[in-house]
């Protein structure tokens, strides 16, 4: 197994954590050894271990019975996985007493506006394993559920969820679910708030570029993402959030460097662990130097990224009708969930 | 031969006519028997060709070789179905002097914001065939490139469209392009203009449920016949000559609704197989307008308001519609991405 001093450093010797963020066994074993504490997989990525190594997981899948509906299906499918997974992080979970050591599952993305749905879904998917992480959709209906699962003493991971306005959400709606817990003499539930740096940058570059926004250059386009979780990190701070930032959907070692030092939990694939293997120490934490305000002058005179950036840029009804949000969701139906309902067991 | 009476009266006795929405060779030329007039190809639908059928595809994908970048693979196996769709149309083409008879090639829906890569792809595609009209989205890039083809005499669908600001730009801006043309002695092709209906129900559907505002499904499915009844009405007044693709239909309501219009449905055979098992009456609809007090309901919906209003949206506000990124996500996770690595070993080079 290749080690990765890098993420090691950034493990053991920074405030941050990181987790990893695929469904293949082997590179979660990886991982592990490298310094991760958790996981994180979607329905995409789910997908992508069923398809990568399909000898490896039928045999597991052969109990699952072959009436069962297509939604049904899918999560069966993805139980076997996560549960799979999620053994090898029980001793990281054991032995910090729940504060790391989790595996994501996600509710089905198709239901993202359905309250009702989502909350019998996640107490489900609670149940699988004393690891498990409800990943919830930073809807107006997700963080609905969010705040009953915290208040019933579940540990959640927001995701889809790409800006300040629904960071700072998550944040209020966990205390809230926090103090009806403590109420109750319920477990404090965690809460791990994504936002997904690199799918911001993404889709603010298309925005960019269909406007012709010719002042904003590809080099403030990448630090969006970053922008934004900086922000919401400083209100967190403020505001006395309990609920951890995770920055996720990296695009390079920039994502991780400019963040490094930070009390958050990153979430790094593979691909991305890969980039900062060859990094050169001595190696230096980056969190502490802010986005140059000229930089955010620029971007700023893109209307989506002020949606995204401002604390009030948009109210939880309006989360659901933001373009990279759909466009999310789009491709954890399209490329995750779907191909799982239709999968030939 | 057909037993298609409800598609029949369709083009006998009103102005309403359909094109085939699948690219699987038995389904188009079942669908020109029963009297459709063109074939709306796209990415999700050519793949969708190979995998019904991957034996019948082998001999013009094993040709193509394995050098060829991710996006000449896709736009290569876009070709390969959509000249075998378009030899089909051929007769319908010649027939109707090029007013129908098209097959469609998409752009890459990955470059829905970039106007100069969606211009050159679309001047490559039209070199494929004389009867291909070129697919791509109503973004403000896109609206760009409407206006330089259609300026260049090539025929055109504007798709993924989903609320009448967006029909009316792409409407303006052909008539800008065809003027262009004309005056540079060039003759002007065919627009069409995509209206999904179906697309917008869904999308409302799970805005008002997450909202919580409980409003009935009665209502729900009549917000994408509401968008396109106005669309329509407004071509008329304004004379527009682009022509209506009402498409993504969910059920036959989203057909009666609008028949009788100058329009061009787009119908996938699950539509054409429902009309067959159902004896519906034969009445113009186009006229009877959706219901007031239904539109005062769905316009608790600020997501409606701008899909439905002329001036509901700018065409800057076209590209980050959640509906548009949905759309466009989904052309690309279930067509464009497959194509990129079908039938070669290469895997997917995009981000996750």
């Amino acid at each position: 197994m290749a080690e990765n001093k890098y993420l090691k450093w950034l493990a053991h010797e920074t405030q941050s954590n990181w987790w990893h963020d695929s469904a293949i066994p082997e590179e979660l074993d990886e991982a592990i050894s490298n310094g991760a504490v958790g996981l994180t997989t979607n329905p995409f990525l789910v997908r992508t271990s069923l398809f990568a190594m399909p000898g490896f997981w039928k045999p597991m899948l052969k109990d699952i019975p072959k009436s069962i509906n297509p939604a049904q299906k899918a999560e069966e499918i993805a139980k076997v996985i996560t549960v799979y997974l999620a053994k090898k992080l029980l001793p990281i979970y054991e032995r910090t007493q729940g504060e790391q050591g989790y595996a994501c599952a996600q509710v089905n993305p198709g239901k993202a506006g359905d309250a009702d749905i989502m909350l019998d879904m996640a107490r489900r998917l609670a149940k699988w394993s004393p690891n498990i992480a409800v990943k919830l959709p930073v809807t107006q209906a997700g963080l609905e559920v969010l705040e009953e699962c915290v208040a019933e003493g579940l540990t959640v991971t927001a995701t889809a969820s790409f800006t300040v306005p629904q960071a700072l959400a998550i944040g209020d709606r966990h205390m809230k679910g926090l103090a009806r817990a403590k109420k109750n003499n319920i477990k404090q539930g965690k809460c791990f708030a994504v936002i997904m740096v690199g799918r911001l940058d993404d889709y603010i570059r298309d925005v960019a570029h269909d406007r012709k926004a010719s002042n904003v250059r590809e080099s403030d386009i990448i630090q969006a993402g970053i922008a934004a979780i900086m922000r919401s990190y400083d209100i967190y701070h403020e505001r006395k959030y309990e609920a951890i930032l995770m920055p996720a959907g990296k695009r390079g070692a920039y994502h991780i460097k400019s963040l490094s030092g930070a009390k958050m939990v990153m979430s790094i694939a593979p691909k991305i662990a890969k980039m900062v293997m060859d990094e050169k120490g001595p190696y230096k934490e980056h969190m502490h130097e802010p986005v140059a305000k000229d930089v955010i002058a620029r971007l700023m005179t893109i209307p989506e990224f002020v949606r995204g950036y401002e604390p009030d840029g948009m109210r939880p009804e309006e989360f659901i009708t933001y373009g990279v949000m759909q466009k999310t969701l789009a491709q954890f139906v399209e490329a995750g969930w779907g191909p799982m309902e239709g999968f030939d067991l | 031969m057909t037993n298609n009476t409800y598609l029949q009266w369709l083009a006998k006795e009103t102005p309403t006519r359909w094109w085939h929405d699948s690219a699987i060779p038995s389904e188009i030329d079942a669908a020109l028997k029963e009297g459709a007039l063109g074939v709306t190809t796209n990415p999700v639908l050519t793949f969708k060709a190979f995998q019904a059928d991957p034996g019948y595809w082998e001999p013009f994908i094993s040709n193509l070789g394995d050098t060829l970048s991710f996006e000449e693979r896709a736009e290569a196996l876009l070709k390969v179905v959509a000249t075998s769709a378009a030899k089909k149309c051929e007769r319908v083409f010649k027939e109707t002097s090029g007013a129908h008879g098209y097959a469609l090639g998409q752009l890459n829906p990955s470059n829905a914001g970039n106007a100069g890569a969606m211009v050159a792809q679309a001047r490559r595609i039209h070199g494929w065939a004389p009867n291909i009209a070129i697919k791509l989205p109503a973004t403000k890039a896109g609206l760009e490139v409407i206006e330089q083809i259609a300026s260049e005499g090539i025929a055109i669908c504007a798709t993924i469209n989903v609320s009448v600001s967006q029909a009316i730009a792409v409407a303006e801006k052909y008539e800008k392009g065809v003027k262009k043309a004309l005056k540079n002695g060039i003759d002007p092709r065919l627009c069409l203009v995509v209206q999904q209906i179906g697309r917008l129900d869904d999308y409302l559907r799970d805005i008002s449920k997450d909202m919580g505002l409980g409003l009935d499904e009665s209502d729900i499915i009549q917000a994408g016949i509401a968008v396109a009844k106005r669309s329509y009405k407004i071509f008329k007044q304004k004379k527009y000559k682009s022509i209506i693709m009402p498409a993504g239909l969910r059920g036959l309501y989203h057909l009666t609704e609008m028949a009788g219009a100058e329009v061009t449905y787009t119908l996938h055979p699950r539509i054409q197989n429902m009309l067959k098992e159902k004896e519906l009456k034969k009445e113009t609809r186009i006229e009877i307008p959706v219901d007031k007090k239904v539109i005062g309901r769905l316009r608790k919906i600020p997501e409606f308001v701008r899909a439905y209003e002329p001036d509901g949206m700018k065409p800057r506000e076209f590209i980050a519609y959640g509906l548009t990124q949905k759309i466009l996500t989904q052309f690309v996770e279930t067509g464009w991405a497959m194509l990129e690595t079908y039938g070669s070993k290469a895997s997917s080079a995009r981000w996750t």
